[in-house]
């Protein structure tokens, strides 16, 4: 009895491994054409980012990067190439893994880093975000480091040829089939062309007021890996002398001068080929609800104001970094 | 070390090969030595915790057997004195340190009485609980005192319900580790697909539908009221998911060795009302309330008055239980109102029922259904809430009911959180209505084998890997 059930189990699980393995790979290999041929959307512009960016400006950040810097504009303004590889949801880590894959092709002449105020906060997010990155781990090497993050058997769960496709099915399929009605970017930017109404407006800030108070009052601790690629990102430009420029683009209401915010900046000032921006406060953005989209993001109005903006200032600087 | 990680896969396997390879003598060894691996890839020096606990209720079984009258029960108090008491230092000392402090500072005073830094051992409430039923059972004449120490360690250790239960009975359990389990066929398959199924639902479901709902809750200021409601709802599934997943993780990794624990979670949200509720959620927690709380505080043989408050004492102790906070706290004491309107107009709505003929009128039955989720859930507000500051914001919140509602980091989360919704409702839905429509024990092979591997390919294609801990392991 007892070697009947073994001999039976055997078999089962000899015919079990099988059938999972020749399903992973026929799921896996399904999942990475769809994803691979997709030519509009997140997925399709960060394929381009991570494989193909060899433009003389970058831009990089989260998704107020992705709809704050006009990317037609600053091409007038600044000249040369430029792309804007701002992606949705996405921190400090992400910039890195970017970057390392960008320089490994070409040296950027101007790097524009657009940080929140919150980057450095604790947020385990920002690095489960990192699984972004697993559809590229075969071509790119230099991203394993970034993958050990997500979590420490990453390299076990890649045995399979679906797990890094995990999660994309939705997106992949909407990018596919609606390709047509998915908006163009322009060389990465996003506009946004919706206006943020008044109600909203006062929703938001007697939200945020209370928010800022319970938020001080927290004593939340920096994200000390966080600030390590922070200075990784700047430590390599400093390296390579690519003047760049550390952003807080405008915001709705002021950010307060939060300890993050206090600490983004003395780093970046610590390094030669680095400047260090802060529109957190700009009066000309700040409690001007019609330059914004939603509470986080400014709608074309307000990125052209600032692109321009941006644009004229880096012009007049640049000449410095020299 | 999670369930849900790599790490338990492996240990898993090691364990239950070396379970059905090793002599039946050494079995208990194995295990027991497993359980405290298990629990020291937590905080190993916690261990010393446990084994204290273990100590003291091992001599107290042996004492309570052979003593009678007082002493028998002075043996019992000392023993639950030590286990009630290791759970108030850990689990109580600081929120009771904190209220004095509120209180004297009200007063004008200075409270000098230091807050613990430690942390709270994993699972400290569970496995007391567990260890108390023992001494409780043994004091009733209801079970023997185990004269094995390691069979008495793994009683209280048996690493798959030692961080979130089931909490065992010694009735149910101890004559287990003395049976030697053959390996079947049946049993390693059978708890194999639970655990399958636990995964599902807690990585496909749980962790999936908790980043909404830790959006909402962590910010409460910045969400309108359909937000609230939908996260609620939310959190609702999310719970019963993550902890009924555990569960069945941990019966079915028992089951392959050949262990029966008990039930824990019978589709609780198909209830028709809340006492049949708690009659389906957290079995093991709410017999054991009834069993050592409820009938000797005179359970249903008192008068109605004190009924009512003995309700209320019970389930405001069960919210204790789960967490030394005021929202736990006001938790409980909700689904103890609950039920004493449920008693109070029980008689009513029977009456109500008769005279209209609609007991099985699907309409009525549904709405009733329908009711007690909606009280089940805004009770849920309380025990997610950070804060009873942040409960009372939520509820605040709701007065916008109608706005257009967060829809998380992009659509795809939510279309996620949709299709997980609808697969584990038809799943349930099935096994609640129609259990002769099952997939995973059906009479034909290639349907059993086949859900099984879409159930495993649906983890991994919709699955969230890195979706964190247990929400029961932090009580």
């Amino acid at each position: 009895m007892l070697n009947k059930d073994i001999i039976k189990f055997g078999k089962s699980l000899l015919i079990f491994i099988v059938m999972m393995v020749v399903i992973d790979f026929i799921i896996g290999f399904s999942l990475e054409k769809l994803y691979f041929s997709l030519k509009k959307g997140q997925f399709a512009q960060t394929t381009f980012s991570i494989d193909s960016t060899n433009q003389e400006v970058i831009i990089f950040g989260s998704s107020r990067a992705l709809h704050h810097y006009s990317s037609p504009i600053m091409i007038d303004k600044l000249g040369g190439s430029l792309y804007n590889a701002g992606r949705d949801g996405q921190f400090i880590p992400y910039y890195c893994a970017l970057q390392d894959a960008i320089l490994k092709r070409k040296k950027p002449e101007l790097i524009i880093l657009d940080v929140n105020v919150w980057e450095i906060a604790p947020n385990d997010e920002k690095y489960e975000k990192l699984s972004m990155l697993l559809p590229y781990i075969n071509n790119h090497p230099e991203l394993t480091k970034y993958i050990r993050e997500i979590s420490e058997w990453e390299n076990v769960k890649l045995f399979s040829k679906t797990y890094p496709y995990n999660s994309t099915v939705f997106v992949s399929l909407h990018d596919y089939l609606f390709a047509d009605k998915l908006p163009q970017d322009d060389n990465g930017y996003f506009p946004l062309d919706r206006t943020m109404s008044k109600k909203d407006f006062d929703t938001y800030r007697a939200k945020k007021i209370v928010y800022d108070e319970k938020r001080e009052k927290m004593k939340v601790p920096f994200d000390v890996k966080a600030i390590k690629y922070y200075e990784y990102f700047l430590n390599q430009v400093d390296s390579l002398q690519i003047p760049t420029y550390v952003v807080i683009s405008p915001t709705l209401l002021k950010e307060p001068a939060t300890k993050e915010k206090l600490l983004i900046e003395s780093i970046a000032k610590r390094y030669k080929y680095v400047r260090f921006l802060d529109y957190s406060g700009d009066q000309k953005y700040n409690n001007h609800f019609d330059k914004f989209a939603d509470e986080f993001h400014l709608n074309t109005k307000g990125s052209t104001e600032f692109s321009y903006e941006i644009s004229d200032y880096i012009n007049k600087d640049k000449t410095n970094f020299k | 070390m999670l369930f849900n990680s790599i790490s338990f896969v492996i240990f898993y396997l090691v364990v239950t090969f070396l379970y059905f390879i090793l002599p039946f003598k050494s079995r208990w060894f194995l295990l027991l030595a497993a359980s405290c691996f298990f629990y020291m890839a937590f905080v190993p020096s916690y261990i010393l915790i446990l084994g204290f606990t273990i100590v003291i209720d091992y001599f107290a079984g042996i004492y309570i057997e052979t003593s009678d009258g007082r002493r028998r029960k002075l043996l019992l108090i000392c023993s639950l004195i030590a286990n009630i008491g290791i759970l108030a230092i850990f689990k109580y000392f600081n929120f009771l340190n904190e209220n004095i402090t509120l209180v004297a500072d009200s007063l004008g005073w200075h409270n000098h009485i230091p807050f613990l830094t430690m942390l709270l051992p994993i699972g400290l409430s569970f496995h007391t609980f567990q260890a108390m039923s023992y001494t409780i059972e043994v004091y009733r004449g209801n079970q023997k005192a185990e004269k094995h120490f390691g069979i008495y360690s793994l009683y209280v250790m048996f690493y798959p319900q030692l961080v979130a239960g089931p909490i065992e009975r010694p009735q149910n359990i101890l004559h287990q580790f003395h049976i030697k389990h053959e390996f079947s066929y049946f049993n390693l398959v059978s708890g194999l697909k639970q655990m399958a199924y636990g995964l599902f639902k807690k990585l496909v479901v749980a962790d999936r539908l908790s980043i909404y709902v830790n959006s909402v809750y962590n910010n409460p200021e910045l969400h309108n009221g359909s937000s609230v409601v939908i996260s609620s709802i939310f959190f609702a599934v999310q719970i019963y998911c993550d902890f009924s997943g555990y569960s069945d993780i941990a019966i079915g990794s028992a089951r392959t060795m050949g262990f029966d624990l008990m039930t824990n979670f019978r589709r609780p949200y198909f209830s028709k009302t809340i006492p049949e509720f708690w009659s389906k959620w957290h079995i093991s927690l709410s017999t054991w309330f009834r069993d050592y709380l409820y009938i000797p505080l005179g359970g249903n043989r008192v008068a109605a008055y004190r009924r009512y408050v003995n309700l209320l004492i019970v389930f405001m102790v069960s919210g204790l239980w789960h967490g030394a906070n005021y929202t736990f706290i006001l938790w409980g004491a909700l689904h103890g109102l609950y039920q004493v309107i449920g008693l109070i107009t029980k008689p009513y709505v029977n009456k109500f029922e008769t005279n209209a003929g609609i007991q099985d009128n699907f309409i009525w039955r549904l709405s009733r259904g329908l009711l007690t989720f909606g009280l089940v859930t805004f009770a849920w507000i309380f025990f997610r809430a950070n804060s009873i500051h942040d409960a009372f914001t939520l509820i605040g919140n709701l007065k916008t009911f109608g706005e257009a509602p967060f829809l998380g980091n992009g659509i795809n989360q939510f279309a996620h959180c949709i299709l997980a919704l609808t697969l584990l409702f038809t799943i349930e839905y099935c096994m609640e209505y129609h259990p002769e429509f099952t997939l995973f024990n059906n009479k034909h092979e290639w349907v059993r084998w086949g859900s099984v591997v879409a159930l495993l390919f649906i983890i991994l294609v919709f699955g969230v890997f890195n979706g964190g801990q247990f929400i029961y392991f932090q009580f």
